[in-house]
């Protein structure tokens, strides 16, 4: 980028600042308002600290004639090494962890590091699990957190997969790779190929280098980037920066909590969406992950009471973002029964990727994600708006459209019926784990009910497990002063839960952090994460449901197969699913890594194994809970039938049986 | 009394017994026979209640559910195990009311268990007037979009042709799964069908 010396007797605003080092002190009024005039905006700076009235350096505050307007907010010029201005940027941003997998190329980074004194390094042994705990890290921070990861270039591909759940979530994320330098552009040097972070665009925002005069401004537009709306991980390279030049850097204070723009509604399709609202005769709610990003628990919670409006989920719901027992609360927007009575369906940043099961009811949708709007359905009225100020909005409209009366008897009318529905959906639900409670192996339905008995109130769990795992979700108690949901990742690449678990225990340090596993789902290279566990102490508690299968893809490939007359679906064999044989011993593999390790194989032995989880997670101690679970699922096929083959035995033969 | 007037006394009460005993045996057949009836007829009630159930629960989640159940079928599912697909739909969240269970159990084995294995798609919608619906173009769609609700015996009948579009319209926004490639053959099906003499 080229820059120009700032002419002070023309009072230039036009110009960047002089090089650091160049003639003459950079004044902190000089520098604002240029960078502003260069439309450079600075974080949570007002508009009104960019002085356009007045000389550019005049050292005097300008005035209005009223209230003096606030002093600029620059923390401070950093000098010293270029690698330390990024550590001085990412801790005026709050950052204070920052995770790593194995490099050596950072030394200078290292030293500001450990000169600060304030930052802790999470080492984590592959790339992969350091984005997922990255993503955890984020996730469970109420807004306050930005993973920052460094790691090796060659570290790229095995970030791949992580950092595509983290871009297909909308989670902020800054992953940084050491090497990349255009010096060995078209050479095939060692650990090096052309456009290194190409790999990465698919999954990013943004990517760039970070330039030896310019990490912190590179730093703090990759922070811009990353949370945009819309969000989601942002990759740089380090291999252009001479880390350990001196530099002097502006650092800007970043206010995390407040670094996704926030914008309100055009105040006429909020007229529009209330009087929808107030007109249905039927409306339903349904809510996604915005609705947890923005901080509108409570609103939204509000808001369906105020109408006695249903609120459903979908698949793709990540967190808790509406109370699951609440008399309001459906479920799944996928199951309301026919014929549908709902005609209208209000959408909170749910993204509707998974098209719109009420359709062709009128349809409102709400996000603060301009990307997901009208993208997967094409609603009949779009709302770009922060779903906290959306909904606060809708709200007051509402109260402007009907009397107290009016809304007081639609509300009782409505609740009525829809608590007596969803009463009956519990007790269906009661019925259903009565009927397979003593069942061994354990059935989905009393995992369910065992952790809800034996976890704190308030505890949080991180779910990667597949179709069946509605079946524990429904019996533990989610939203409002009750449980945590982090996940599943709507990426669906197996092998982030047990990182991205870790991470939220990081963020989360006071709770219990429970990730939910299926067998299949941790042998995804998932037990090196454990190390990270282990190393530093998170007290959680990794729930193994141990089918012995790739259960889901069984039951997908049988039913295909069924649909489809297939050769393999007749012969009730399928290539994919059992998993034994050998039958791995995960309690072991915890062992392994110091950790505890239980094998739970028959129903009643899983009340007191979770009791002496529960009491090693009190004393510091991880655990693995290897929980023998049901084969749910279409029976279809020989769960136990696999492919024989011995590369031992071939090999004998080849030696003529020696 | 000699023997034969002690037995030409003794007849009347002999037949009398006989004639009570054939009446209540006559009683209970005929109480069992309509204990049977109407057990049969609460059973053809309770089936009948199934099958309307699936088109209200089921195709929320499974737009294919008419080849998955035959699918299901042809492995011949017996009553358990059907109900421990039913319990397996209430727990992954199919709204599915507490007395609806035995309900479908009893239409799902009865129309996709070892008897029904090799029913067509909604069999138990396609008898009486219904098994006649003639062979043409939209008969597959009509089975699959509209007999998994409708008994379409007398579905069809209630209908003038210049209102099917508005039915079918009506029927989707209900939640039926008719793709809109299919929509149009659908509609001349039921036109003809009304029209037919």
């Amino acid at each position: 980028m080229a820059t120009r010396k700032v002419d002070k007797r023309k009072g230039d605003k036009r110009s960047l600042p002089s090089q650091p080092g160049g003639a003459g002190a950079v004044s902190r009024r000089n520098f604002v308002a240029a960078t502003a005039a260069a439309g450079i905006g600075l974080g949570t700076l007002s508009s009104a600290a960019f002085a356009q009235d007045g000389p550019a350096d005049s050292g005097q505050p300008v005035s209005t004639g009223g209230t003096p307007l606030p002093e600029s907010q620059l923390v401070e010029t950093y000098e010293g090494p270029a690698a330390g201005a990024v550590l001085a940027q990412l801790r005026a941003a709050g950052v204070r962890t920052i995770f790593h997998t194995n490099t050596s190329g950072f030394v200078p980074f290292w030293d500001a590091v450990h000169a600060a004194g304030d930052v802790q390094v999470i080492n984590v042994t592959h790339e992969g699990h350091a984005v997922a705990a990255a993503q955890g890290y984020t996730m469970a921070g109420a807004g306050k957190n930005l993973g920052f990861f460094f790691g090796s270039d060659a570290g790229i591909p095995n970030s791949l997969s992580n950092m595509y759940c983290a871009w297909k979530d909308r989670v902020p994320l800054l992953v940084t790779y050491g090497g990349g330098s255009l010096r060995g552009q078209g050479a095939d040097g060692f650990e090096a190929w052309d456009d290194q972070l190409g790999p990465t665009k698919p999954f990013t925002m943004w990517t760039g280098y970070l330039l030896t005069q310019q990490m912190s401004d590179v730093v703090r537009r990759a922070i811009n980037f990353a949370y945009g709306p819309p969000s989601g991980p942002v990759t740089l390279l380090w291999g252009e920066a001479q880390a350990s030049q001196q530099v002097r850097a502006p650092i800007y204070q970043i206010d995390l909590a407040h670094a996704r723009r926030r914008f309100c509604a055009e105040p006429a399709l909020i007229q529009q969406a209330a009087r929808w609202l107030v007109e249905a005769q039927n409306p339903v709610f349904v809510v996604g992950p915005e609705i947890t990003e923005d901080g509108a628990e409570a609103e939204i919670r509000a808001l369906a009471e105020k109408l006695s409006v249903p609120v459903t989920e979908t698949k793709d719901v990540m967190y808790a973002s509406f109370p699951n027992d609440h008399p309001l609360f459906l479920g799944q927007l996928a199951a309301l029964r026919r014929p549908r009575k709902a005609d209208l369906l209000v959408s909170f940043g749910e993204s509707l990727r998974r098209n719109n099961p009420l359709h062709p009811v009128p349809t409102v949708h709400i996000s603060h994600d301009p990307d997901i709007l009208g993208r997967a359905y094409a609603s009949d009225l779009v709302v770009a708006s922060d779903v906290r100020l959306a909904i606060r909005d809708l709200s007051d409209a509402v109260d402007g459209l009907l009397t107290r009366d009016r809304m007081a008897r639609i509300r009782s009318t409505r609740l009525a019926e829809i608590s007596a529905y969803s009463t009956q959906l519990k007790q269906s639900r009661e019925m259903v784990l009565r009927s397979r409670f003593d069942e061994s192996p354990v059935s989905w339905e009393r995992l369910g009910y065992e952790l809800e008995q034996a976890l704190d109130k308030d505890a949080v769990i991180v779910p990667e497990l597949g179709s069946q795992y509605w079946k524990v979700l429904a019996q533990l108690t989610f939203g409002g002063d009750n449980k945590l949901k982090f996940g599943r990742t709507v990426g669906s690449a197996l092998g982030w839960g047990v990182g991205a678990a870790f991470g939220v225990s990081l963020a989360l340090p006071s709770r219990q952090v429970v990730s939910l596993q299926g067998d299949g789902g941790f042998m995804f290279g998932q037990a090196e994460a454990l190390w990270s566990i282990s190393r530093y102490q998170a007290p959680m508690l990794i729930v193994i449901l141990n089918n012995h299968s790739y259960n889901d893809s069984r039951v997908r490939n049988m039913s295909n197969g069924g649909l489809g007359g297939g050769l393999l679906h007749a012969e009730r064999k399928d290539y994919n699913g059992h998993l034994g044989n050998p039958d791995v011993d995960f309690p072991k593999i915890a062992e392994a890594y110091s950790l505890r390790g239980e094998k739970v194989r028959a129903a009643a032995e899983l009340g007191p194994a979770l009791q002496r989880s529960i009491r090693s997670m009190r004393e510091g101690k991880a655990v693995v809970l290897d929980v023998d679970i049901a084969s749910d699922g279409q029976p279809m096929s020989d769960p136990t039938w696999y492919q024989h083959y011995s590369i031992a035995d071939i090999g004998r033969q080849q030696r003529g049986g020696a | 009394m000699d023997g034969r007037r002690r037995g030409t006394r003794m007849f009347p009460v002999v037949a009398g017994c006989l004639v009570v005993w054939v009446c209540a045996c006559y009683q209970q057949t005929a109480t069992a026979a309509s204990a049977a009836a109407a057990a049969q007829s609460s059973n053809d009630e309770l089936i009948q209640k199934g099958r309307e159930a699936v088109g209200q629960v089921c195709l929320g989640c499974h737009r294919n559910i008419v080849p998955m159940l035959q699918a299901e079928g042809r492995s011949g599912r017996s009553a358990d195990r059907w109900r421990t697909t039913m319990y397996s739909m209430i727990s992954r969240g199919a709204h599915i009311m507490p007395d609806e269970i035995d309900a479908l159990v009893a239409h799902l084995a009865n129309s996709y268990g070892p008897s029904g294995a090799s029913a067509p798609a909604g069999a138990a919608n396609l008898s009486g007037p219904a098994a006649a619906l003639p062979d043409a173009a939209g008969k597959s769609i009509l089975e699959q979009s509209c007999a998994m609700c409708h008994d379409l015996g007398t579905a069809i009948n209630k209908t003038a042709a210049e209102e099917w579009e508005t039915v079918v319209d009506r029927m989707v926004t209900y939640g039926a799964s008719v793709p809109p490639a299919d929509k149009e053959e659908l509609i001349r099906y039921l036109d003809e069908l009304t029209q037919a003499p």
